[in-house]
């Protein structure tokens, strides 16, 4: 309770509403632009938040997931496009409301489902994550450990078609965070004679490289001339939701939002999943399933209240066991660890005032979401006619700049570029990119942090990981998990053979 | 094919930073992306190259970091 009020008092500070409302406004833009997604947003703004409190950093950072998660749904409903992959479910819906003309009811709905949605999720992180949190106070360093293990192998077996790859991309990611000098024994690892790797490769350096980089990278294959799709302004009409809409739309919402916090509380998921989860619930349990990708209004309101949905409750296992559940959340996690806070239990104990008023804050994020989202609704159709080659050398800018900033130098510009370029031929060998991610951010907290220390309680002996119940059941479900998506993937692929056959 | 010249740039763009510094550099950078695209209209030239000295200038007095 003292937390709470604590919480309070910080979030109260007059700063905090005015970088919301920035915040919120760069993630419903970077949202928005199809080829920009909120990950993007999130690793660009990251440098820019070095030297703000705690408190307004992630406030900021959480405002642009929050407000990216949404604007994606803009390009989904005017042309066609999501704006990123978590809106994918809005299009069966969304766009055939823009065909008949309906365009700014569509919007106006994707905007109240996911305030709702989002609300429903930050609630649910303010009550579930503290008492999670008193359940692994419990936890040592052998069961961080099982437990860092237990989130790799499940994420990698749920991002990748191929849970190879999946493996292969998390080891690339350990490797990753393996370089530099062990600060245990302090040998050199992996620095290939090169001094200025000794101090290892910061996250932030890593992510622009890998995400951002590759991703101007991926759409170097974009051809202006015929990829570009605009809607005039004209399109947006003023046609207001009816009241009997609202009132048949809220069990879809409801329904959309309580999947979004149970399918974003699970690891190795997101929103794009739970989206896809409630609009196949709903569509099932309506009244009248034919409608639905015609144009369906409830279509609308269920996947955008599932994906706001799940976006407060993806914090609750990273906050609580220091677990990310998908790119978004590892890349919030790392902004946590810059700004000196390391995701798990102890964070509760320790900085629970700070967590108190992030938590408390995305509240605030989501009524100032709906409060802006319906100022702007009658701009929208403008985002569209971004067009993307101008876009590529702006975010290229801010890559550069942004990995510059982190240590002041050259250096890194070097890193982004290479590791972009790498990282764009991993994606076109079919890696996912979220595998990599988590094996950078979990490798320093699984390693360095609790195996090392694990070896010197148990004084070097292995036993200690499967001697202690907890570890030991999280490793037993980790290398279940691996057997079960690998026969899965067997026997996929042998039906896939059989069909072409 | 086209993402092996995209590559290029960057390679070339880790070449030349150090002796011509970040706004020489960038602003070449950006030229070689807008006429890879194919750009036409002299603002989608005007607009990112307006972009790196505002990034610069960022970066330079709002967070105290003076690019190379």
């Amino acid at each position: 309770m003292q937390h709470f009020l604590d919480g309070l008092s910080i979030l109260a500070q007059w700063q905090n509403f005015l970088i919301i409302p920035l915040g919120l406004a760069i993630g419903i833009v970077v949202g928005a632009i199809p080829g920009l997604t909120s990950d993007l947003g999130l690793i660009l703004c990251i440098p820019l938040t070095y030297g703000m409190e705690p408190t307004m950093a992630i406030l900021m950072l959480l405002a642009i997931y929050a407000g990216g998660t949404y604007g994606g749904s803009i390009t989904a409903i005017l042309i066609n496009t999501p704006g990123t992959s978590a809106n994918a479910a809005t299009l069966f819906d969304g766009y055939p409301m823009t065909q008949k003309g309906q365009a700014f009811k569509a919007l106006q709905m994707a905007l109240f489902a996911s305030t709702i949605g989002g609300l429903i999720s930050a609630l649910s992180l303010l009550f579930l994550a503290p008492p999670i949190a008193r359940i692994t106070l419990l936890f040592g360093p052998a069961e961080y450990f099982a437990l860092a293990v237990f989130g790799l192998s499940v994420i990698a077996g749920v991002s990748n078609d191929s849970i190879f790859k999946g493996l292969i991309g998390a080891c690339i990611g350990l490797f990753m965070a393996s370089i530099g000098q062990d600060s245990i024994s302090g040998a050199s690892r992996f620095i290939f004679g090169q001094r200025k790797l000794m101090a290892g490769v910061d996250l932030i350096i890593a992510l622009i490289g890998l995400f951002a980089i590759s991703e101007i990278m991926m759409k170097s294959q974009y051809n202006p001339k015929t990829d570009h799709k605009t809607i005039s302004a004209s399109a947006i009409t003023r046609d207001k939701i009816t009241r009997s809409e609202y009132k048949r739309c809220w069990k879809p919402i409801g329904i959309g939002s309580l999947i979004g916090v149970i399918i974003g509380a699970t690891p190795g998921t997101g929103g794009g999943l739970a989206a896809f989860i409630a609009y196949n619930q709903v569509k099932q349990s309506s009244k009248h399933p034919e409608t639905f990708g015609k144009g369906e209004i409830e279509g609308v309101a269920a996947s955008e209240s599932a994906n706001n949905g799940a976006c407060g409750s993806t914090m609750i296992p990273m906050l609580t066991l220091g677990v990310p559940g998908d790119g978004s959340t590892a890349i919030l996690m790392g902004a946590f660890m810059l700004h000196g806070m390391v995701p798990g239990p102890s964070l509760f104990a320790q900085q629970g005032n700070i967590l108190y008023a992030i938590m408390l804050g995305l509240i605030v994020v989501n009524i100032f979401m709906y409060i802006l989202g319906s100022g702007f609704t009658r701009f929208y159709a403008h985002i569209t006619r971004v067009p993307y080659e101008v876009l590529a050398p702006i975010v290229l800018t801010f890559c550069i700049a942004g990995a510059y900033s982190t240590n002041n130098r050259i250096y890194d510009i070097y890193i982004i570029l290479i590791f972009g370029i790498v990282a764009y031929f991993l994606r076109r060998m079919d890696f996912q990119l979220v595998p990599i991610l988590l094996g950078i951010v979990l490798g320093p907290l699984a390693e360095r942090k609790n195996f090392r220390r694990a070896m010197v309680i148990s004084q070097g002996d292995l036993s200690i990981f499967v001697t202690r119940p907890i570890s030991c059941a999280f490793i037993v479900i980790a290398v279940l998990s691996v057997v079960i998506f690998a026969v899965r993937n067997a026997r996929s692929r042998r039906k896939a053979q059989e069909n072409l056959k | 094919m086209r993402s092996l010249v995209y590559a290029l740039f960057l390679v070339a763009y880790c070449l030349i930073i150090q002796p011509l510094g970040f706004l020489v550099s960038t602003v070449l950078l950006v030229v070689e992306i807008l006429l890879f695209y194919g750009a036409r209209r002299w603002y989608y030239y005007a607009i990112p190259i307006g972009m790196v000295g505002v990034v610069y200038y960022i970066f330079r007095i709002l967070l105290h970091v003076s690019l190379p």
